[in-house]
């Protein structure tokens, strides 16, 4: 038993597709005679029933409220999680739930408090809407050149409606972009040579599978800054904004990769244009965005106490710049949820062997969570970048907020309603989700 | 192919598919994702290399799990900085059965989670992994070894200091 055979082996033990729902095999049947495979299930009723029960609301509201009374948001935030990752697995039980609520698989719930250090003071920041340029056919043309893809765009069949995505593909290359959001697009390319194995680490570590951990060639791999010029010579033959001394290369003995914010008219977005070059020292990966900020007003804000009690509120999230993430321990994380993971110290097995599982002892039992109560000591004003239900982009000014446990936390500034928040996340003990709610309650 | 030999090829496909789907999108919602898929294999049926179905399969519903969570999220927070499609399990998913890998797992960026979870999960080769995430074959390889590697550190960081 090796570390890999223990590492996989544990993954696969805490598997969440292992109860995944057995499909019924007409789902193949009805592809191949072309008829719709698509059931209106709970989820399709419910939803079905609440679009009809808000349409009814919606239209006893437009008829009874003058319009001038409550003016317009300017975009209804997408819903999202609560700055941890919205529950996408292991959800036969909480898939029943409203959207709205998430179980609780955490142990602990987090109390924000302002520190004396904060500023009550108000203000006003600009809020940007995200424009996409040009024809996304034309612009995969363009960057075709600068790769050296010569091959016809076409609409991909994964495209949809909402979400429409163009690609160009070689034997040994790709080039796609999604035209919505801020249009962003990568270029991928396989060519470097067939790898050998480090026989140091081939091993067979079951019946069925072998492990070949790739045998560098550190000697094919440019210097940093050979690198760093060619990133920037791509960079400006794609027109892309940027700045020199924001391009951050690290290389190894695999290859090696760069990454720069993703700047318009030099204001600095939640986005990255990232390259990698593969193990042969050649330029394996290369995306960015393709994507104008369109200033739509300056709105009032509120001070940085305020936007505390925002936090635990999950639905005021934005996205900050990356160079927060970076300045924390250990590189980026995705978000808060992360450097509290990681920051809780992990205890070691006598024997050295990766930990076992902890056992659920009682799976009826009430957990309460642990109440771990935080200090806000330093903010720092920001742009955020933040996805409307549509899936457009924004850019609207926003706090840091960072906490004397060592993390941060990022929220929207921007004062109630010149944005429509979507409903409140409810946090649901274990318990409480084990049982199937019964239909009526689904569709109330 | 005719319809029936579809039928034949991809129905044996259908429990890998399932399990794909459940590690990403709730269980309720893991049927029609499959039909979209099924449905896409269908119109693109001459394209798919024959013996390379499961991981043609997987290519595709990574793209469709990644816009179903752009549909849900409106890509508010972890995709919201990645460029290409990501279709990783989550790492509260794991919490139930492994807190501990749970909370290493969420010190991976999604992408590493992605590979990590094709390598484990799905229990595909290095070329098998390439085809799903498109890059080559030597790229998948010191992927997934970064990825295992970063795991394994935050699993047991003393260890590696």
């Amino acid at each position: 038993m090796n570390e890999e055979f223990e590492l996989r082996k544990r993954i696969s033990d805490a598997d969440p597709g292992r109860d995944a729902p057995e499909l019924n095999q007409s789902v193949v049947a009805r592809a191949a005679l072309g008829k719709p495979g698509r059931q209106l299930g709970f989820r399709g009723l419910r939803v079905a029933v609440g679009s009809a029960s808000v349409a009814v609301t919606a239209i006893a509201l437009a008829i009874t409220l003058p319009a001038v009374m409550t003016p317009a948001p300017l975009f209804t935030v997408a819903s999202s999680s609560t700055g941890s990752e919205r529950l996408s697995s292991s959800a036969d039980s909480s898939a029943g739930m409203d959207e709205s609520s998430m179980f609780w698989p955490g142990l602990s719930s987090y109390e924000y408090t302002p520190g004396s250090a904060l500023s009550d003071e108000t203000g006003s920041g600009q809020v940007y809407q995200g424009k996409l340029v040009g024809d996304p056919l034309e612009i995969l043309k363009q960057l075709g050149v600068i790769f050296g893809i010569a091959g016809e765009p076409v609409r991909d069949e994964w495209s949809d409606e909402n979400y429409p995505s163009y690609s160009i593909t070689e034997a040994n290359a790709y080039l796609n972009i999604y035209w919505s959001g801020t249009g962003s697009w990568s270029f991928s390319n396989w060519t470097d040579n067939q790898y050998g194995c480090s026989e140091d680490v081939t091993k067979k570590i079951d019946e069925e599978f072998v492990y070949c951990e790739p045998k560098p060639n550190p000697e094919l791999i440019p210097p940093v800054q050979q690198l760093k010029a060619e990133a920037e010579r791509l960079l400006d033959q794609m027109g892309i904004d940027f700045q020199s001394s924001s391009i951050t290369i690290s290389r190894d003995d695999w290859g090696a990769y760069a990454w720069l914010p993703y700047l318009t008219d030099g204001i600095e977005t939640g986005l990255q244009t990232y390259l990698n070059w593969g193990m042969d020292g050649k330029l394996s990966y290369f995306s960015s965005h393709n994507v104008e900020l369109v200033a739509r007003g300056s709105f009032d804000t509120v001070s940085a106490v305020d936007a505390v009690s925002r936090v635990s509120e999950g639905r005021w999230y934005g996205s900050p710049p990356e160079s927060f993430y970076r300045a924390l321990d250990g590189g980026p994380t995705f978000d808060s949820s992360v450097s509290r993971a990681s920051s809780t110290p992990v205890e070691e097995t006598k024997d050295g062997s990766i930990d076992q599982p902890m056992p659920i002892e009682d799976p009826n039992q009430n957990y309460e969570p642990e109440i771990v109560k935080l200090t806000v000591d330093r903010s720092e004003a920001t742009m955020l970048s933040v996805w409307d239900s549509a899936g457009n982009y924004w850019l609207v000014p926003g706090y840091v907020l960072f906490n004397d446990q060592g993390w941060f936390d990022s929220v929207i500034s921007l004062e109630e309603g010149v944005i429509e928040l979507p409903e409140p996340m409810v946090m649901l003990p274990m318990d409480v989700i084990r049982e199937d709610p019964a239909v009526s309650e689904m569709v109330d | 192919m005719s319809p029936e030999e579809f039928n034949r090829v991809f129905r044996a496909q259908l429990p890998m598919i399932s399990a794909y789907l459940a590690r990403r999108v709730p269980f309720s919602d893991v049927e029609d994702l499959a039909s979209d898929l099924f449905e896409v294999a269908w119109s693109k049926k001459a394209q798919i290399p024959e013996g390379f179905e499961l991981p043609w399969l997987y290519k595709t519903a990574r793209y469709l799990v990644s816009n179903f969570h752009r549909k849900q999220s409106g890509r508010n927070n972890v995709l919201a900085r990645l460029t290409e499609p990501v279709a990783a399990p989550s790492a509260e998913s794991l919490a139930l059965a492994d807190i501990e890998l749970s909370d290493a797992f969420a010190g991976l960026n999604a992408a590493e989670r992605e590979i990590i979870s094709l390598w484990a999960l799905e229990g595909l080769s290095n070329a098998e992994i390439a085809k799903v995430i498109e890059v080559s074959e030597n790229a998948a390889a010191i992927k997934l070894t970064r990825a295992k590697q970063k795991l394994k550190n935050l699993l047991k960081p003393e260890k590696m200091q």
